[in-house]
């Protein structure tokens, strides 16, 4: 891989969780260390890493990440629409260090929704689930995972980020909604028999 | 070059052609649309899709947007598919449905399916997922499909408390004006985040080694106007679990009712109330008619996190839709729903709970504009 070929941040903050598959793994690592910026990013998103563990320990138990995070979603949009509303007009073109710090802490908050976003979605328990006999459902971190004896999963997945409400019913079923960022609701059901 | 070092080599380019080795996602997916229907198939967009094979199984990752278009002269309110997975197939079935649309004749629109299927390595070729319509509800309460999964009624009741919802909200907005609307809607957002949750377990048909259990009788909430009266119930109750359900209905209209679908909220020693289940029941019940439903299930209650077993002090049922033998629905009005205890245990309907999310996501301004979009 070429200098100038810069693996996608993203990757980046795989590599610095070890959650890279091992191959992908060995191709950044060998990019990091000849490229002194990805180097750099890698070892930033390893403080923050190391900072998240921290900041989480002190943090009360049962804590809903997900929803934390599309809360901070909803309210910087809010926000944003409100300080629209009431910014004076300037002359367009002209570098205001404020938009720039606006824009660093947007990203900063996404970048932050989506880690600890990824983090709970390793985490989080079964809020609900259905079992007859060897078939079984449960709400997973993804939405409604549906296994089977053969060793086969089913994921009816719900959207990224978003709430999800689990509801079950004594036949056997097991439901999760959830309005996707288009507004559409969406509603994944698996009855087992 | 060693030996050991070509080896190595080798080894890594097999690795990454198994890995590359996945089938196409958008061959991956059958879409089975009868000639009769009323929707055309127009495509399916794959997104980020992919397939891999990762050791000896298969992982289809399908991030995929389907489209349709509305061949009849009607609005469609609702579709439900039928999801089927080779070899997931026995034990259940999967369905994705999508309420609360309105799609006027001739118009294009999406339906996203999001699916991971994880499975032992396929044939290649092979069509790891079926997709199928099981039903389209209309503008009319029409509906088409081979309703393998109940989804007449289901799209029914969900497209019936839709308009139930939105003449509220709009009643609201018609007799106070915005802010009252406002206000609605964040007590409503405001209630919502304060109902308290249970995680809960249902193991259906399960023969187990009981810790002590007792009788409790339910409580039955008295909805108005409701076509079914929960006339008496009783359930075997332990600290752990409750189990066994069984409840007597009589019907109470003038036409025939084919199926109902209960409530059941639990009490705990504090004295808060949780929506712990819905209880289904198909029934044959003629005007005046009784029937008692038994169900052979136990429902494992505990508190989020902790995991904690809820000591149940109560149980309280109530009728929250029914279904007439001619396919009509009957679903209970705000005010039956503003009742204390459902008050604070029940969640939103869908369509309340897209309308929420509008409010959220974009404001006032945009809610009143879907509420006038369906007027």
């Amino acid at each position: 891989m070429r200098n100038e070929q810069h693996p996608d941040v993203r990757e980046l903050a795989l590599l610095a969780g070890g959650d890279l598959p091992w191959w992908r793994k060995w191709q950044l690592t060998r990019h990091a260390k000849g490229c002194a910026d990805c180097q750099a990013e890698l070892g930033a998103l390893k403080d923050v890493r190391r900072e998240f563990a921290r900041a989480a320990s002190e943090l009360p138990a049962g804590l809903d990440w997900q929803r934390l995070e599309f809360e901070m979603r909803a309210n910087i949009r809010v926000g944003l629409a409100a300080g629209e509303a009431i910014r004076p007009r300037e002359i367009a073109g002209r570098w205001d260090w404020r938009a720039g710090f606006a824009v660093a802490a947007l990203a900063t908050v996404v970048v932050t929704g989506w880690f600890l976003g990824r983090q709970n979605r390793v985490s989080t328990a079964p809020v609900a689930s259905v079992q007859a006999g060897y078939a079984m459902a449960q709400s997973g971190s993804e939405g409604i995972e549906w296994k089977q004896r053969s060793g086969a999963v089913l994921t009816l997945m719900a959207p990224a980020a978003r709430p999800v409400s689990y509801t079950v019913n004594t036949e056997g079923g097991l439901s999760a909604r959830a309005v996707d960022e288009a507004g559409q609701i969406t509603i994944s059901h698996v009855q087992i028999d | 070059m060693s030996k050991l070092i070509k080896f190595g080599w080798l080894l890594a380019a097999a690795t990454l052609v198994a890995q590359d080795a996945g089938l196409d996602p958008a061959r991956a997916v059958r879409i089975d649309l009868p000639k009769d229907a009323p929707l055309a198939f127009v495509g399916l967009d794959p997104g980020d899709s992919r397939t891999t094979n990762r050791g000896g199984a298969t992982v289809l990752d399908l991030r995929a947007t389907l489209t349709f278009r509305n061949a009849t002269q009607q609005r469609i309110r609702g579709i439900s598919l039928l999801i089927t997975a080779q070899e997931v197939t026995p034990g259940g079935k999967g369905s994705v449905a999508a309420p609360s649309l309105d799609v006027a004749p001739g118009a294009t629109f999406p339906v996203r399916v999001n699916m991971r299927l994880m499975k032992p390595m396929a044939v290649a070729g092979a069509p790891l997922v079926d997709v199928a319509v099981d039903g389209v509800l209309f503008d009319s309460l029409g509906f088409y499909g081979p309703d393998k999964l109940g989804s007449r009624r289901t799209l029914t009741v969900w497209e019936v408390e839709a308009r139930r919802d939105r003449k509220h909200f709009a009643a609201i907005l018609s007799s106070g004006g915005s802010e009252a609307l406002r206000q609605e809607v964040v007590g409503i957002l405001a209630r919502n985040d304060a109902r308290p949750r249970l995680d809960v377990q249902v193991s259906r048909n399960r023969v187990t080694v009981m810790e002590a259990a007792a009788p409790v009788t339910f409580a039955f909430m008295r909805v108005p106007d409701a076509p079914v009266e929960l006339a008496e119930g009783v359930a075997m109750v332990s600290n752990a679990e409750v189990r066994s359900p069984k409840v007597e209905l009589i019907n109470r209209s003038g036409k025939g009712v084919k199926h109902v679908d209960m409530g059941w909220i639990v009490r705990d020693a504090e004295g808060r109330d949780y929506f712990a289940a819905s209880l289904p029941a198909d029934v044959n019940l003629g005007p005046g008619e009784r029937a008692t439903v038994r169900k052979d299930t136990a429902l494992r209650l505990m508190r989020p996190a902790s995991g904690a077993a809820i000591g149940i002090a109560g149980m309280t049922g109530f009728v929250q839709s029914v279904e007439y033998s001619d396919g009509q629905v009957w679903v209970p009005t705000r005010a039956a729903l503003g009742q204390p205890t459902l008050r604070s245990a029940l969640g939103p309907s869908p369509e309340e709970q897209r309308l929420l999310e509008i409010y959220r996501a974009k404001g006032l301004d945009a809610l009143i504009a879907e509420l006038k979009r369906f007027q």
